[in-house]
């Protein structure tokens, strides 16, 4: 679950204005930096995370969840299977795709939870092992997306 | 700022006369506290001196908040007295007339900080320089874990209980930073902490525990470990917690040496020779997992004062996107990657 991309710009933009702008001298950079603070301003309210690479994320959400309740339900556990469906029925009924995230998120941690308090249970196992591949798969997902980090020049300016 | 600093300096290093700052750098190294090189001019009798300091003040808001650096302050002035190699510090100030927020000095000590991170995929240390810092290492770690913490007068920090007391303070601490950062769901963090919970170790000792003991948190100068440095989570703990951080799967990458130093087993075997402690791996595989989770904590923290807009640090932002690598870091831990 990421920042809105607003939020993220909004900031580059505070960053930019506040911390960056009063230490450049040069004329010609410090107009650079006033020109990149109009494009964020004007694209920041206009993007918005790729719809594929979400949808992909909700979908494996879904999927775990799906997964999992029926591996309870198949070990007896009917009350907890329910406790998942209902989950993510109320879930998928959001249009917002951002809540939709958070709201599969929430599922799959009160999930998480519950599958906890009853982990002696024959089948919890094999219920818990559905949503934590998901989240490994997600994980693997992610990175492959995230580039290099820039730490050593962060850090050494 | 620098008028201020002046009056302040003149004070404290008094009877020395016509004291000026020259310069005030802001240091782009560190995430959490915000550091200045301070160079100072002043008179002797008829000597001129120039001096260079560190100043580390409290920020608003950011990794660690709410901040107290007063403690850090005051572990530092006891380790000047053990052979555990840290910056001396001379002075703590609360007066906000001076730079809004409390700040202290200290010496500058020379050297470089390794960062953990591999550049163009080239090993962070050749194996020489790993051999020698990979040794003063686990030497500084023994010695820090061997300081008599009462007798240097550091019972003032928090002193948990032998057995799980411990554990389960520094759960619940990270526990209460992951709240208060009201962030949206993470369920791998979740299930991380739910094992944590069941898991609790019991500690056979209490010891002084840096807290964020690793690469990137020491000085080498001439290829020796010169000081250690980032102390601001300092408290008394188990020591095997130390441990656990040094292995967390963030400071080594690929590597196969924990913190780019040592391997795991080298490094159980040299701490256990040089600090007559035993490594216990299940305690160490708990504060492992642990600091995935304290890892977490800090930078949902962080992010968290970047989204409410009250720092303007934007390296809080690079937070959200790297959450990957710290989910990555949870998983590897459990042992689900």
């Amino acid at each position: 679950m990421r920042l809105p991309p607003a939020v993220v710009l909004a900031g580059v933009a505070r960053t930019l204005e506040e911390d960056v702008l009063p230490a450049v001298g040069d004329r010609a950079a410090r107009g650079l930096v006033f020109a990149a603070l109009e494009v964020l301003a004007n694209v920041q309210d206009l993007v918005e995370w790729r719809v594929d690479v979400r949808e992909e994320e909700l979908t494996a959400a879904a999927a775990a969840l799906t997964e999992s309740a029926e591996r309870l339900q198949a070990s007896g556990l009917g009350a907890e299977a329910a406790r998942l469906r209902a989950a993510l029925a109320a879930a998928e009924h959001l249009d917002d795709r951002a809540a939709r995230g958070r709201a599969l998120d929430a599922a799959l941690e009160d999930a998480l939870v519950v599958l906890d308090r009853a982990r002696a249970e024959p089948g919890v196992e094999a219920a818990l092992a559905s949503i934590r591949a998901h989240l490994v798969n997600q994980t693997i997902r992610d990175l492959m997306r995230t580039q290099r980090p820039l730490l050593n020049r962060i850090s050494q300016g | 700022m620098i008028d201020r600093l002046t009056t302040y300096f003149a004070h404290r290093l008094a009877p020395r006369a016509d004291v000026r700052v020259l310069s005030l750098t802001r240091m782009s190294e560190g995430f959490s506290q915000e550091t200045f090189r301070v160079q100072l001019a002043s008179r002797d009798g008829d000597r001129e001196q120039t001096a260079t300091y560190v100043l580390r003040r409290q920020p608003v808001a950011g990794l660690l908040e709410p901040y107290d650096t007063e403690p850090e302050f005051r572990v530092l002035a006891a380790l000047a007295a053990t052979p555990v190699r840290a910056p001396r510090v001379y002075w703590y100030e609360r007066d906000p007339t001076i730079l809004e927020r409390p700040f202290y000095v200290m010496e500058l000590v020379a050297g470089t900080v390794p960062l953990p991170v591999m550049v163009d995929g080239k090993p962070v240390f050749t194996d020489a320089e790993r051999a020698r810092l990979g040794e003063d290492f686990v030497a500084n770690l023994a010695a820090l874990h061997a300081v008599d913490w009462r007798g240097v007068g550091l019972d003032f920090l928090e002193v948990p209980e032998r057995g799980v007391a411990a554990a389960t303070r520094e759960l619940a601490r990270w526990e209460g930073y992951i709240a208060r950062a009201d962030g949206p769901p993470r369920p791998i963090l979740t299930d991380a902490v739910l094992w944590l919970r069941r898991a609790l170790p019991a500690a056979d000792a209490i010891t002084l525990v840096h807290g964020d003991y690793r690469t990137g948190n020491f000085l080498v100068d001439g290829g020796r470990i010169a000081a250690v440095l980032d102390w601001e989570m300092v408290h008394l703990g188990d020591p095997m917690e130390d441990l656990g951080w040094a292995c967390m799967a963030l400071w080594r990458g690929e590597s196969p040496h924990m913190c780019h130093l040592l391997e795991r087993e080298r490094l159980y075997a040299r701490y256990e020779e040089l600090s007559g402690r035993r490594v216990d791996p299940t305690r160490v595989h708990f504060y492992e997992v642990l600091a995935t989770v304290k890892m977490a904590a800090i930078m949902l923290t962080g992010l968290h004062a970047f989204r409410e807009g009250r720092t303007r640090d934007l390296r809080m932002a690079l937070f959200d996107h790297q959450w990957a690598y710290i989910a990555a870091a949870i998983a590897q831990a459990r042992g689900l990657l």
